[in-house]
This record gives structure tokens, C-alpha cells and sequence, in this order.
């Protein structure tokens, strides 16, 4: 039983959306804080977080098994780093990423792939 | 005449270090510096080895050792607080460079058919 | 023509192993590619191996500056997950070590960019009075840097009335000292000069990056997370943020110093404030559901997710940590800036690699 959820959560449906739904939130004058990736149901979870007048304002967005999620960074600059992370990290793909490591902002060739999923 | 009085007090102060070797502080009272381990009330119960977070604790009940590892040892001092029997406390004293890696003691029970019930 | 030069992993001025590859026109930096990765150790996925309080120990692992903020934000959010009130005197003694853990920090920090900018006797200084407020913390905690104090469901440790003399003697002893260093950051010729006018972030700039802590504050935006996050502690307190209009090196300088004097302002407030009474309350049972916890570190905000499957293990830890934040604004300060400022302008951000990459 899931009693204690965070607060201030959009669910979202779709990825086109997602990226209006931020667009908006630039626009409205929120921060990027960060995005948490978490796995679930085969597929993985993505929780946006943004932050202005010290409230917090989550979207989460769920990613299909094999689904190519497209990248914030082309809206918030600073949103690149964390999909990199998550490209090593859990083995997702981002789609227009500002700058693309490769999955290998942490990892070096020979390392354990997508070691956290 | 700033810089007249800061040569001034630079030369009769003493310097802020400490000649070390030689002149060694005394350590706090309250740090934390190793693990003392008292086995006379000791039942092995294993609830130190349970809550130590580096798993540097091992306590075997048939040898009836308690041995820990202080290489591990991150002085969390979760054992001192778990311990049942107030077994194990802990000392200010530093811990000296190049000890053993190993601390393993006897545990000799008094006390037996109390702290574990027959099976 | 722009030629390529590496800049780190080792580097004499830093003491992080981060990497910059630095596209050079002329002596002018036009391109920064930041590359990570050097000490990633996987502490988000060790987690799985111990239960929701060992994990405390790791989290302050991350770093070592900052590491009582780290347990302490780290207790916090699983107590929200548990729902559980602390008892009013451990959050007046975390309060205590976090604004310690904010003193000694940003002391260590003006060193190192004393250091960085080649004053050598600024840098001794500054580590000497560093040296005080580690002493300060070895008789609260019993460690010097990791300081264990914090656990879930209150404070390990509690202060006596000898400590809180000892305390407040050293504080009044460190203003005066604190002011002299001050005088020299602020106000000498030749750090200014070195100073002023680098590594530029306008305030909107630095809003829309992202970024946290001094280097967001240095840049005029009053925005921390002490001021108006979910514990009402530093309101009570008599909080106010520092903040700086300049959003140069200079700006995000003069906000740190200025965090001292206000760090001093706040353990003292808290001391005279401190009630009696328990220090831990007892949480049993095994954590459900998320939290989303932030806090304010000497580097900046910090944000705890936490999620718990109703196991002694937690599914699920993510920490941002303030330099993660704080790394992209490089891409943006560094453009325009001459090779031989670029150690400066990436120190003025305070990068902590450990607690970048975890």
C-alpha cells in the first residue's frame, strides 16, 4: 500500500506531451531540479521534478518496454546530464540530447552495462 | 604601520602546529577512536554483527568468537548501541597505524541456559 | 584556428578529479565538454545489500564535507516515510551540526580558491580556523568529518553543557578571525582584481540552469532551500539567505563569507533555543510509499527520493547532489574566459565530484 506518495503529481500519457507539459513550466518560470528514473512493470519510470517558489511540481511519465523517451535538455539545458546518467545507469535511450555521451558518462567500455536496472 | 605591528605579533607568537611526533595532543573525551570489547557478559547473540553496517563484526557461536575487523570498522558505534549486554563500549584512544587487522576474542559463557533457550 | 586542451582529471589547483576538455581560440575558451566518471562507485545501487538505517552510513559516504547534511536530509526523508515526528531537541542538534558541517566547508572552500588563486598565506589562515570548527565537531560527534550524529528517528548523540560552552567560545573567537580573512576577500586589490567581472551568470541566466546553492545565490536569485523548505526550525531561527547582485566570482565569494557570519547567527539562535527533553524516537516496521526531501548543503540544494517496498531495504534511493546541478552552469560560465581564469571560475562552483557521480 502506497500511503505516503509525493505531493503535486501529473500523471502523463504520452511523450509529445511531456515535452508541452515542460515547455509550459519554462515558460511559467519553474527550475529544473531533477528527474528520478525508477523501474516498474518491465519499463521504466520517469519522475520530473521542477521547483519554483519553493513548491515542488512532479510529472511522471512512464516508459514503454523498447520506447525511445525524448530528451528535455533542448528546453532546460541542465537536464542533460541526469539522461546521461540514466542512459548508463538504466539503459534508456534519449532522443535529442544536447550532449550525448553514449552511456559512457560513467562507464567505460568494459564496464557492467546499465548496472541500477 | 599596520604591517609594522602584524611582523610584530607574527614574531612573538607561537607557531599554530604542533612539533606532532613529539607532542602529541590528548584526544577528546568524547571521540570516538576504537572499539573495546568486554566478553565476560557476552551471550553471542549476534545482534552487533547484525546491525554493524560494514559487516566487520562476526560472531561464531561454535568456536564462541567475537572477532571484528577493524580495517572495516567505520566507528558507527551502532554496536555499542545495540549491544543487549553492554559488551562493547568505546575507548578515545586513537587507534594506532599498522595494527593487526584482526581482533578476535574467546568468548567464555557464564551464564548459558538463560541467553539461549534450548532448541 | 581552436585547438583542444585537457584540463583535469589531475590538476594541480583541483583537488576533484573532474575532467574538462577545453576548446581554446586563442587563449579564450569558446567550448567546455565536461566528462565524468572517474569516481563512481554505485552507492545508489549498494543500497540494496543493507537495511533502511545502514543506509544512513552510506549516504554520508557520498562526500566527506558535507557529510552530516547528507545523513541528516537522508533520516529526514525517511522519516517522512514512516511519518514520524522527531523530537524538538534532535532537530535543534541537527540543526547545530549541519550549520557547523556550513562553517567548516565554506572555510575550507576560501582556502582552496586562496590557494587556487595563488595566496598561499590566505590559505593557511583559512584552514586554521577551519581547523577550530573540526575540533568543535570531533567533541560533538566524536569524528572530525564523517560525523554519524544523525540517525532515523532522531539525533545519536546530545550535546552537555560543558560542549555548548565550548562551543560558543570557539564561535566568538571565529567571528573576529573570520572578519580579518573577510577584509582580505572583499576588499585587496589584487583579488579583486582577479575577481571581478569572471565567469559572469546573469540572474535570469542562473535561474533558467538550474543551478543551486551560492553559485545560484551570487547571481542575486534569493533562493534557499533553509528559507522556506518543509522544517519550520530556520524560520524560527531568524533565517535570512545571503545574496550577492554581482553573478561573478566575485558575487559568489562575498555570498560565502556572508554564509559564515549567518552559519555563526544560527548555532548561536539555536543554542539559546535548544529545549530539553528526548533526542530519539523509537520507528518500527518497515518503510512504504516515496518521499521527496531537499535540504540546504554548503554547496547547495540537495534533493533525497526515497521509496520504500515495505522490506528492511529501501527500492529505491536517488540523490541530486548540488554540483550535479551546478555542472552545467559551466558550460555556460566558462565561454569568454581566459585559460589561465578557468581554475577559478570552476572552483566558484564548489565541485564535489564524489558527491556528483556517488
Amino acid at each position: 500500500m502506497l500511503d505516503n506518495v509525493i505531493q503535486n503529481v501529473t500523471d502523463i500519457k504520452s511523450m509529445p506531451e511531456v515535452l508541452k507539459t515542460v515547455e509550459g513550466l519554462k515558460n511559467d518560470g519553474y527550475r529544473y531540479v531533477t528527474m528520478i528514473c525508477l523501474k516498474a512493470n518491465e519499463g521504466h519510470e520517469l519522475i520530473y521534478i521542477f521547483e519554483k517558489d519553493d513548491k515542488l511540481k512532479h510529472l511522471r511519465y512512464f516508459v514503454k518496454p523498447g520506447e525511445k523517451p525524448k530528451s528535455v535538455s533542448g528546453i532546460y539545458l541542465c537536464a542533460l546530464l541526469i539522461e546521461n546518467e540514466y542512459q548508463d545507469l538504466f539503459g534508456l535511450t534519449f532522443e535529442g540530447l544536447a550532449i550525448d555521451y553514449k552511456g559512457h558518462l560513467y562507464l567505460t567500455p568494459n564496464s557492467p552495462k546499465t548496472p541500477l536496472a | 604601520m599596520g604591517m609594522l605591528n602584524l611582523v610584530l605579533t607574527n614574531i612573538s607568537r607561537k607557531p599554530a602546529t604542533r612539533l606532532y611526533p613529539f607532542e602529541v595532543r590528548a584526544p577528546f573525551k568524547e571521540f570516538k577512536g576504537r572499539i573495546v570489547f568486554n566478553p565476560d557478559n557476552c551471550i553471542l547473540c549476534g545482534l552487533c554483527q547484525k546491525k554493524c553496517p560494514p559487516d566487520a563484526i562476526t560472531v561464531t557461536k561454535a568456536d564462541k568468537t567475537w572477532e571484528l575487523n577493524v580495517f572495516r570498522c567505520i566507528m558507527c558505534t551502532e554496536c555499542v548501541n545495540g549491544c543487549p549486554k553492554d559488551c562493547i563500549s568505546i575507548s578515545n584512544e586513537r587507534a594506532k597505524t599498522g595494527a593487526k587487522e584482526f581482533i578476535k576474542i574467546v568468548v567464555p559463557i557464564v551464564d548459558k541456559p538463560k541467553a539461549a533457550p534450548s532448541k | 584556428m581552436t585547438t583542444v586542451i585537457p584540463f583535469g582529471p589531475q590538476h594541480p589547483v583541483l583537488p576533484e578529479p573532474v575532467s574538462l576538455k577545453l576548446e581554446i581560440d586563442n587563449d579564450v575558451v569558446v567550448g567546455v565538454l565536461p566528462s565524468l566518471g572517474y569516481v563512481h562507485r554505485g552507492l545508489e545501487k549498494f543500497i540494496d545489500t543493507k537495511d533502511y538505517n545502514q543506509t544512513m552510513y552510506i549516504c554520508e559516504r557520498i562526500c566527506g564535507i558535507c557529510s552530516g547534511i547528507h545523513g541528516i536530509t537522508y533520516s529526514r526523508a525517511v522519516e517522512k516515510l514512516f511519518d514520524v515526528e522527531v523530537p524538538e531537541r534532535a532537530q535543534y542538534l541537527r540543526v547545530i551540526n549541519s550549520e557547523l558541517c556550513r562553517i567548516h566547508s565554506h572555510l575550507l572552500w576560501l582556502g582552496l580558491f586562496a590557494d587556487g588563486f595563488g595566496f598561499e598565506s590566505l590559505f593557511y589562515e583559512c584552514w586554521k580556523y577551519r581547523e577550530d570548527v573540526l575540533d568543535l565537531l570531533e567533541r560533538f560527534t566524536g569524528n572530525r568529518v564523517i560525523h554519524s550524529m544523525s540517525k532515523v528517528g532522531g539525533a545519536s548523540r546530545d550535546l552537555t553543557k560543558e560542549q555548548i560552552d565550548q562551543i560558543l567560545k570557539t564561535l566568538d573567537d571565529l567571528e573576529p578571525k573570520v572578519k580579518n580573512i573577510e577584509k582580505v576577500f572583499v576588499n585587496n586589490y589584487t583579488v579583486k582584481k582577479r575577481l571581478v567581472g569572471l565567469g559572469v551568470m546573469s540572474k535570469q541566466l542562473a535561474y533558467e540552469a538550474g543551478t543551486a546553492g551560492p553559485t545560484l545565490r551570487g547571481s542575486g536569485n534569493a533562493i534557499d532551500v533553509r528559507n522556506t523548505a518543509d522544517w519550520d526550525i530556520y524560520r524560527d531561527l531568524g533565517f535570512k539567505p545571503a545574496v550577492a547582485k554581482e553573478g561573478d566570482c566575485y558575487g559568489r565569494t562575498k555570498v560565502r563569507i556572508d554564509e559564515i557570519y549567518e552559519s555563526i547567527k544560527l548555532v548561536r539562535n539555536a543554542i539559546s533555543k535548544l529545549p530539553n527533553g528526548e533526542i530519539e524516537t523509537r520507528v518500527k516496521g518497515f518503510p512504504t510509499g516515496e518521499a521527496v526531501m531537499r535540504a540546504e548543503q554548503p554547496r547547495g540544494e540537495v534533493v533525497y527520493y526515497v521509496k520504500g517496498k515495505g522490506t528492511k531495504n529501501l527500492e529505491r534511493l536517488k540523490v541530486r547532489t548540488p554540483t550535479f546541478a551546478n555542472i552545467p552552469s559551466l558550460l555556460l560560465m566558462l565561454p569568454g574566459v581566459k585559460l589561465a581564469d578557468v581554475p577559478i571560475v570552476v572552483l566558484t562552483i564548489d565541485p564535489c565530484i564524489s558527491c556528483t557521480e556517488r
